[in-house]
């Protein structure tokens, strides 16, 4: 099994939040594909910098109200 | 310039340095024969002999010349962006070494030598081992 | 499933079949003959063949599939796979030829080189496919 990188995210949650915004939706506004925004969220990817910058940029919060650390 | 940016340099180099061996003694052997000469033992291990020293020479003297200089070498190896480069250049260099693997075939084809073939394959790993260092110096000094 | 996983996973079935279908028929005539066949160029061009159909079947199949991926660029994450796969696969194909070089060094049979060549090019296409499911699968 390839090793999970040591980042949780709010992403599914946040969606939710924002008017059950879907993953397609999500993945057409930060300019990837739903299966990237599927992999972010099941912890299988981690995405770029600039990647994140525009997930929170989505939701309107700062980049720690998005990712969260769980490495050492 | 990065630590492995020189190494890849240095191995470059030293490809390039086996390959300039390995053909002249091809060539000059080929001329004074008539015909182009047969692949033989001693002209392949003088050519992987001379690029294995001159790469891990050159980067003995880079690792040395890096301490002295006081510059931090990387002691976990390569971190993300040196993954990413090396991974990038190395992907390109087998898609290069494909294409010249095909002509090689081709022109055994063609000519019915397999001496050919064999030195085209010489050529394709010298050539694309180059690539793959000049593509990843000049991935190093782009944006990313 | 995305477009690019469904075309990977198309791609390699389809060289895994043929590639057998041709490392068998090689064999074969080596065992016929005793020794290492010529190429066979009706056989290198019929394998050629069913596999630029079958890609193409299988790929019409794909889009159909997963119509809304297919023409979508690659994003962040199908370049590090493409990128990741690609490594590997050079790898295995430089491997191959070194490996291919010092057998005609000793053995000076063009024949089997040829052969070692085709057999490298195939397994170096089958492993990129194949770790690109893998990565699409279980992350990269």
């Amino acid at each position: 099994m390839a090793k999970r990188p040591p980042i949780t995210n709010r992403v599914r949650e946040l969606r939710e939040v924002h008017g059950q915004m879907s993953q397609s939706v999500l993945a057409k506004e930060i300019g990837v594909t739903r299966q990237t925004v599927i992999a972010i969220e099941q912890g299988k990817y981690s995405p770029s910098l600039e990647s994140a910058f525009r997930i929170a940029r989505v939701f309107g919060v700062g980049l720690e109200d998005v990712f969260g650390w769980e490495g050492d | 310039m990065a630590v492995w940016e020189k190494n890849s340099i240095i191995f470059g180099l030293g490809s390039l340095i086996g390959g300039l061996l390995y053909f002249s003694i091809v060539a000059w052997q080929s001329m004074v024969t008539g015909a182009l000469v047969a692949p033989n033992f001693g002209i392949w291990i003088s050519y992987i002999v001379l690029q294995l020293c001159v790469s891990f020479f050159g980067a003995w003297l880079m690792t040395k010349h890096a301490k002295a200089a006081g510059e931090a070498l990387p002691d976990k190896g390569e971190d993300e962006r040196d993954q990413l480069i090396r991974m990038r250049a190395e992907g390109m260099q087998g898609h290069i070494m494909s294409g010249l693997v095909f002509l090689a075939m081709a022109l055994w084809f063609i000519h019915g030598n397999s001496a050919i073939m064999f030195h085209s394959l010489v050529g394709a790993l010298v050539l694309s081992e180059i690539a793959r260092a000049a593509w990843q110096v000049f991935n190093y000094n782009r944006a990313y | 499933m995305g477009f690019r996983e469904l075309s990977a996973w198309v791609m390699a079935i389809l060289i895994a079949l043929l590639g057998l279908f041709y490392i068998n028929a090689i064999f074969a005539s080596a065992r016929a003959l005793e020794a290492a066949p010529p190429p066979n160029v009706p056989l290198i061009a019929v394998t050629t063949v069913f596999l630029i159909i079958g890609a193409i079947v299988g790929h019409l199949v794909a889009v159909a599939i997963a119509p809304q991926d297919a023409d979508a660029p690659e994003d962040e994450r199908d370049k590090l796979i493409i990128w990741r796969a690609g490594n590997v696969s050079g790898w295995v194909l430089g491997s191959g030829v070194f490996v291919g070089l010092w057998h005609f060094i000793f053995q000076s049979d063009g024949n089997v080189l040829f052969h070692i060549l085709v057999i490298s090019l195939i397994l170096a296409q089958l492993s990129e496919y194949v770790l690109k499911i893998v990565y699409y699968r279980r992350g990269v």
